[in-house]
C-alpha cells in the first residue's frame, strides 16, 4: 500500500489527541480525521477534572504537558460534604503548588475546551496531521489494513483505526462493535457559571445531600480553571422543563450559590446516563481499537470517562506498537487483543464504580435512603460515617490486579 | 489508656454483655413492662405523637420491608440528637471517637451471633446486625452524654429479650 498511515485516529477530542501523541511517541505516523471543523462549539458541559495517574500518562506521551496542565487548572484544596445542610465531612488537603515543576499534583481541574487547546498545542509539536471537517462514512477493515472513506469522497490508508469519535461511533458501527448496559433513570442537570474573578467563589468541592433549598434533590459544586461546574440531580417526578430552560436556571442557581451567578451562566445541559461498555473493544481482523467514549460510557461520578480515556488511548498504542513490533500475524492479533481485554476490563470496573456511585446518590430504595440518614444523624460520633458519604459519589478508587493503569 | 477511659470502655461493654446476654430475643412479640415503657420513652420527643407497636417473630421480615424515615417526625426529632449530645460529653471527642471503634466490633460480633442463631443466614440477620450497630451508636452517644432516659430503656429492652426493629412514620416497632 502506498502512502499508508500507520495510525488514523478517528475523532479530534481529547482522547484521539492523546491516541495521536501515543503514536508519535512510539514514532508512528499519525493523522487525525475529524468530522466537524477546526472551530467547532462543542455540545455537552465536558470533562473538567484531570486526575493524576492521567496527567502522568499524557506526561509520558508529551513530555511537558501533564505540568503544563497542572499549571493551567485549579486545584482546590477543600472538599465538604453536607447533608440536610449538615456538615458531615469536610477536609482540607492544604494548598498545592500547581506550579512545581518536578511533581504533579493529585488532580488539576480545567473545562474540556482548555484541556483540548494544550493537548492541540502538543499534536502540532509532536508531528500530527490533522483534517477537519470530514465525516467518515466507511470502513474497509482487512486483514492487512484499513481503507476510511469519508462522506466527502476522500480515503486514506492505515494499519491500524483509533475510533475515538465519541457516543454515537461511525468507526465502532463499521467495526460492528455494540454498547451494552441499561441507561439510567434519573435525570441530572449540568450547569457551568463563569466564576467572579474579583470576588470569586471559595475553593471547594461542595456536595449537597437534600440541598435544603433544593427540596430533596442533591447538588454538587465543583470549581474547574475561570468557573463553576453545578450538577443538580433531579428527582423522579420533576418535570425537566421546569428546571432546564434559561430562565428556569436563573431561577433556582441563586438557591445554591451566590445571586450574581444567575448572570454568569455558560452552559447548561441535561443528561439521563448510559452505563454501557462495548462488546469488544477491537474488530474481527484486530485493525481496529476503540477509545473513549466510543467504547463506553459512564455517569461522571467518579470522574472516569476522560480518566479512562486517556488510558484506553495509551494502552492501544503500547499495543499497536507491539503488533508492528511482532513476526507473525498471529502474534501481532495476540498484542492488539491483550491492549483490548486490558481496556475492556478496565471499562467493566469503570462502569460498576459508577453504578456503585449512582446507587448511592440516587438512593430510590428505602434501605439505602435510611443507610444515608443513619450516617449523617451519626457522624458526630462515628466520623468514618462523614467519610463513606463523602466517598460515596465516586465510587471504588482503585481498579481491579489486571490494570496497568489505575482507571 | 486513662483511668476514664477504662471505665467508659468497661461500661460500654457492660451494655453489650446486658443487652446480647443469654435472653436475647427470648420474649420477641411478648408485651411486657419492657416493652410498655418504650411508650413513655417516646414521650421524651415532646412535638412527636408516637406509637410502639410489638410485632411478631414470624412478622418481622413484612415489617422490615416497609420501614421507612420518609414523613418521620420521629425519625427527624432523632436525626439531630447525636449532634447535641456531643456538646455535653465530659469526655473528650477524640477519646470517644477512639472508644466507638472496638466498641462497635463487639456489638458487630454480639448482635450477629445472636441474630444467626435467631433468623438464621438470611436478610434479616443481615438488616438487624447493622440496624443494632447505628442504634447502638445513639446507646454509647447517649451515654456520654448522660442521657439516660434515652438509653436505659433500650439497654432494658433487649435485657428482657426484646428488640428495636425500627422506624416506620411515627411507630416505633419492637419485638
Amino acid at each position: 500500500m502506498n502512502n499508508v498511515i500507520d495510525v488514523l485516529v478517528v475523532g479530534a477530542g481529547p482522547v484521539g489527541m492523546t491516541a495521536a501523541l501515543a503514536a508519535r511517541k512510539e514514532g508512528l505516523s499519525c493523522t487525525i480525521v475529524e468530522a466537524e471543523p477546526q472551530d467547532r462549539v462543542r455540545a455537552g458541559s465536558r470533562a473538567i477534572y484531570i486526575h493524576k495517574e492521567t496527567l502522568k500518562l499524557l506526561e509520558e506521551v508529551s513530555e511537558g504537558l501533564g505540568f503544563r496542565l497542572a499549571r493551567n487548572g485549579v486545584i482546590w484544596p477543600i472538599k465538604r460534604t453536607l447533608y440536610r445542610g449538615k456538615e458531615v465531612y469536610v477536609r482540607n488537603y492544604g494548598i498545592t503548588n500547581n506550579k512545581d515543576s518536578k511533581q504533579l499534583p493529585h488532580f488539576t481541574s480545567l473545562h474540556q475546551r482548555e484541556i483540548e487547546k494544550y493537548l492541540y498545542e502538543a499534536c502540532v509539536e509532536a508531528g500530527v496531521s490533522f483534517i477537519w471537517g470530514e465525516p467518515v462514512e466507511k470502513l474497509d477493515i482487512r486483514e492487512e489494513g484499513v481503507t476510511v472513506t469519508s462522506e466527502n469522497g476522500e480515503s486514506w490508508e492505515a494499519k491500524y483505526i483509533i475510533g475515538a469519535d465519541g457516543a454515537r461511533s461511525k468507526v465502532r458501527e463499521e467495526a460492528g462493535l455494540k454498547l451494552e448496559g441499561p441507561r439510567t433513570n434519573d435525570t441530572f442537570l449540568v450547569v457551568d457559571v463563569k466564576d467572579d474573578d474579583e470576588d470569586p467563589m471559595p475553593l471547594e468541592r461542595i456536595f449537597h445531600y437534600h440541598h435544603p433549598a433544593m427540596g430533596k434533590r442533591n447538588v454538587m459544586l465543583v470549581p474547574f480553571k475561570g468557573g463553576v461546574r453545578v450538577d443538580l440531580q433531579l428527582l423522579p417526578d420533576d418535570r425537566l422543563e421546569d428546571y432546564v430552560s434559561e430562565e428556569a436556571v436563573k431561577e433556582w442557581i441563586p438557591l445554591v450559590m451566590p445571586e450574581k451567578y444567575a448572570e454568569r451562566i455558560t452552559w447548561v445541559s441535561s443528561y439521563r446516563f448510559h452505563q454501557v461498555v462495548v462488546d469488544e473493544f477491537t474488530d474481527a481482523h484486530r485493525r481496529i481499537i476503540l477509545a473513549g467514549e466510543a467504547a463506553h460510557l459512564f455517569a461522571p461520578f467518579g470522574a472516569r470517562g476522560l480518566n479512562s480515556g486517556v488510558p484506553d488511548a495509551v494502552i492501544a498504542l503500547r499495543g499497536i506498537r507491539k503488533a508492528e513490533n511482532s513476526e507473525t500475524n498471529d502474534e501481532r492479533r495476540r498484542a492488539i487483543e491483550q491492549a483490548a481485554t486490558e481496556r475492556r476490563i478496565a471499562a467493566l470496573w469503570n462502569r460498576d464504580g459508577s453504578t456503585t456511585a449512582l446507587n448511592h446518590l440516587q438512593g430510590a430504595s428505602e434501605e439505602m435512603e435510611m443507610k444515608r440518614e443513619l450516617a449523617a444523624s451519626l457522624v458526630s460520633i462515628v466520623p468514618t460515617l462523614g467519610r463513606w458519604l463523602d466517598e460515596g459519589p465516586y465510587g471504588p478508587k482503585f481498579g481491579p490486579p489486571e490494570l496497568t493503569t489505575k482507571y | 489508656m486513662t483511668e476514664t477511659m477504662v471505665v467508659e470502655v468497661e461500661n460500654l461493654q457492660k451494655f453489650v454483655t446486658q443487652m446480647f446476654g443469654e435472653h436475647s430475643g427470648s420474649n420477641m412479640g411478648t408485651t411486657d413492662a419492657a416493652v410498655e415503657q418504650m411508650t413513655q420513652w417516646l414521650k421524651q420527643f415532646s412535638n412527636v405523637e408516637g406509637r410502639v407497636e410489638c410485632i411478631a417473630r414470624e412478622d418481622l421480615e413484612q415489617v422490615v420491608a416497609t420501614l421507612s424515615f420518609d414523613q418521620s417526625e420521629l425519625w427527624q426529632a432523632i436525626f439531630p440528637l447525636p449532634e447535641q449530645w456531643v456538646q455535653h460529653f465530659a469526655t473528650p471527642i477524640e477519646q470517644v471517637h477512639t472508644l466507638i471503634d472496638p466498641y462497635l466490633q463487639e456489638v458487630y460480633q454480639a448482635a450477629f451471633d445472636q441474630y444467626i442463631q435467631l433468623f438464621g443466614a438470611t436478610s434479616l440477620t443481615k438488616f438487624m446486625t447493622v440496624q443494632t450497630m447505628a442504634l447502638m451508636a445513639y446507646v454509647a452517644a447517649s451515654y456520654f452524654a448522660n442521657q439516660r432516659a434515652f438509653y436505659e430503656p433500650i439497654v432494658q429492652l433487649y435485657e428482657a429479650g426484646h428488640m428495636i426493629i425500627g422506624i416506620k412514620g411515627n411507630t416505633l416497632y419492637v419485638s
